[in-house]
């Protein structure tokens, strides 16, 4: 699975050339994608719920919670991170690529947009930030309340101060992962200054991460920005990013980033999730009981039973999954105690290695 | 500009020569021992084939190739890796018949299924190798700190262990219930003669394909030198050297042929800012010549490319020289591909050849 997690979108894209760009990606090979929305305007600091403004063109990644989605257990369901579809489609291609909404808040002073970020976080599908300033960067990477998925910097200006090994590996522990978007330096409109800028900037971030926490992307304005994946690990390994880590970069470390805000926003708190409910006996409709009496009456007695032999089912199925990862829980969810704090933080740092 | 970084293990294709003495061919006992015939029998699915041979050729294979020969068919079809598994597809294709079969999608990137020999190899990511609970071996770059995301997995299908009911194949067939479950398009080639009846494959609605060759006659082109040279033939290191400055331009060259390319033509003016390519030799040793280039293309087994190859030697007369090269399907993202290209020099003993192998990095 290939990922290409930016593609610019604004208010006044149209949705034909958007069509084409999106369609333009899938043919490249790139099957998840995500639209950016760049806010640059000031954030209102007035709590007004935010709206996310990006279309949903395709059904959602089957990591996030459907839009219209109760907090009933039996509608999350066990599907598979990595695939392509949900549904079986009626040949295996599909026209357009999986497409999440994104968005970028350009940060220039910290202290007016923490409290938002968490806003925004529940809004769109993945937040980025783009800081300008070396109070905003290290702001960025060490101390928001949540950590961002990505921090994308505009390289092709000028950063003006150094990107500290500390202060960007002290990010990636975090779970952030840093951004680089090709598009910054190749394209009709970009000048040489910028494009030496770009790769200057590139190459000071990939000193100071090693090549690690990277995740490369496009910030395509229009199809024409978009690069075929084997490509972009070409001009990336030119770069400096070696072939191995280039294709990380698109495919494994970016889906880390997706599954885990996936996970985030799914369940409780990100660490437990109901994977499958476990399954009944024949449920009996209450609507017959006029005509069967005392047979319906019976009905209900076993249907009562069934439903405690249900939980009690649900209550073991619950307790021994123990290791599985982000779902199954563990004995958490039975109304008493929930499992203790240390193995909460226990989970959740599996999590965040695994993903 | 900034120097290239070596390219990493598992990047690199390389290409081996080969300058050799075929043994003696008898039609009737098709030799499989010996290099050029193993190296056709080792590449696994066959996408394209090219013959090049000189136009004056083309009567005398015309009818052993085109005519008479019967078009290799296969088939495409929708099903689930459960499908293939399944009880009467198993006991027809599998144990009793040669097939092969690949689903669709990238080696490194989706997860792909191929079925060869008898063999089952499945090239999966960690989710679903995870889920699929079979054992494997990490497939990629090794290291990484104990994060292996890939995985290839074997089963051989021949054996008599796997048969409903077996522990072994129960997992397999719960995997593909369970994990591996999404139906994909397959290409479906029998390389045993008789089909089974019923067959069921019909099930699944095959469409069936056939592999009609492409001509192209009268290509006018400006053909180099097609012999080594006496000074390249030898143990020398500058022997070695000329050598192997002759096969590489001789390779490009060949392949220049095989895509059509425009730039092999007498009289072809290029900007040289856009391609400074010149048919390798001097001047007084390049010829005009008319080629003809016969192209097949779809899913090819390597025992068909074998049989051609021997139809080709057999049916040309002994002095003539020509080109067979075949490509296998690519792997991975780069798009590379395995080939082999079997080259049989001009005015030289008719059993020499030069073969190039170029081997992926998998």
């Amino acid at each position: 699975m290939l990922y290409d997690l930016n593609i610019a979108w604004s208010a006044t894209t149209s949705p034909s050339d958007l069509e084409h760009t999106l369609k333009f990606a899938k043919n490249l090979g790139y099957d998840v994608v995500a639209l950016n929305h760049i806010i640059n305007s000031s954030i209102p600091t007035q709590p007004t719920p935010i709206i996310n403004p990006i279309p949903q063109l395709t059904p959602p990644h089957p990591s996030y919670p459907a839009p219209n989605q109760n907090t009933r257990a039996g509608t999350t369901t066990n599907l598979s991170t990595t695939a392509a579809s949900t549904t079986p489609s009626s040949s295996s291609e599909k026209r357009l690529p999986t497409v999440l909404r994104r968005v970028t808040l350009v940060i220039t002073d910290p202290a007016t947009t923490n409290y938002r970020l968490l806003d925004f976080a529940r809004a769109y599908d993945l937040l980025t930030l783009r800081p300008t300033n070396e109070k905003a960067f290290s702001w960025a990477c060490l101390s928001t309340t949540e950590p961002p998925a990505l921090i994308s910097l505009d390289l092709s200006t000028s950063l003006g101060y150094h990107i500290h090994h500390r202060t960007a590996m002290a990010a990636v522990h975090r779970g952030t992962r840093f951004e680089i978007c090709y598009s910054q330096a190749i394209g009709s409109g970009i000048d040489a200054r910028a494009r030496s800028q770009f790769i200057g900037n590139v190459l000071g971030l990939l000193r100071a991460t090693k090549g690690r926490g990277i995740v490369v992307s496009s910030e395509a304005r229009s199809a024409l920005g978009l690069r075929a994946p084997a490509d972009v690990v070409n001009l990336m390994a030119v770069w400096g990013l070696g072939p191995e880590r280039g294709t990380e970069a698109l495919g494994v470390g970016a889906r880390a980033v997706v599954v885990n805000e996936g996970i985030k926003r799914r369940g409780f708190r990100g660490i437990v999730d109901i994977v499958k409910p476990a399954e009944g006996g024949p449920t009996i409709d209450r609507e017959e009981t006029g005509n069967d009496g005392r047979e319906g009456k019976i009905g209900k007695q076993e249907r009562n039973k069934q439903q405690q032999g249900q939980q009690k089912q649900q209550q073991k199925n619950q307790k021994r999954k123990n290791g599985e990862g982000s779902t199954g829980g563990g004995g958490g969810q039975d109304g008493q105690g929930g499992m203790s704090k240390r193995q909460a933080k226990k989970m959740k740092k599996e999590l965040v290695a695994k993903g | 500009m900034l120097p290239f970084s070596a390219p990493a293990v598992y990047q690199a294709s390389k290409c081996f020569v080969t300058y050799g003495v075929m043994g003696h061919l008898d039609p009737k006992q098709p030799p499989s021992k010996s290099k050029p015939w193993t190296t056709l029998a080792s590449q696994d699915f066959i996408h394209r084939a090219d013959l090049i041979i000189p136009q004056q050729a083309y009567e005398a294979v015309q009818d052993v190739l085109i005519k008479d020969k019967p078009a290799p068919q296969f088939k495409r079809v929708f099903m689930s890796l459960a499908d293939i598994l399944a009880d009467n597809f198993l006991e027809e294709y599998i144990k009793k018949r040669n097939i092969m079969m690949l689903s669709e999608g990238r080696r490194g990137i989706d997860n792909v299924f191929a079925l060869r020999q008898g063999t089952l190899t499945m090239f999966l990511d960690k989710e679903a190798y995870e889920r699929a609970g079979l054992v494997g071996k990490p497939h990629g770059v090794k290291g990484k700190r104990g994060l292996k995301p890939r995985w290839v997995v074997e089963f051989d299908l021949t054996a008599s262990s796997m048969f409903p009911g077996k522990k072994g194949f129960d997992r397999l067939v719960y995997a593909s219930k369970n994990a591996l479950s999404t139906p994909l398009t397959w290409l479906f080639c029998s390389i045993s003669d008789d089909t089974p009846m019923p067959d069921p494959l019909d099930r699944h609605h095959p469409t069936t394909l056939s592999t009609t060759p492409n001509v192209s006659q009268g290509i006018n082109a400006l053909t180099p030198t097609l012999t080594p040279s006496v000074d390249s033939i030898g143990s020398g290191g500058e022997a070695r050297e000329e050598f192997e400055s002759f096969c590489t331009e001789l390779y490009e060259w060949l392949s220049l042929v095989r895509l059509g390319s425009p730039r092999i033509q007498p009289g072809d003016q290029i900007d040289p800012y856009l391609c400074r390519y010149h048919v390798p030799g001097e001047e007084n040793q390049q010829s005009q010549q008319l080629l003809c280039k016969i192209n097949w293309q779809g899913f090819l087994a390597p025992s068909w490319a074998r049989q051609t190859l021997i139809d080709i030697i057999t049916a040309l007369p002994s002095k003539t020289w020509f080109s067979f090269s075949t490509t296998t399907f690519s792997k991975g993202m780069a798009g590379d591909n395995a080939e082999c290209t079997f080259l049989r020099p001009q005015d030289s003993s008719p059993v020499e050849y030069i073969l190039w192998e170029v081997k992926g990095h998998e």
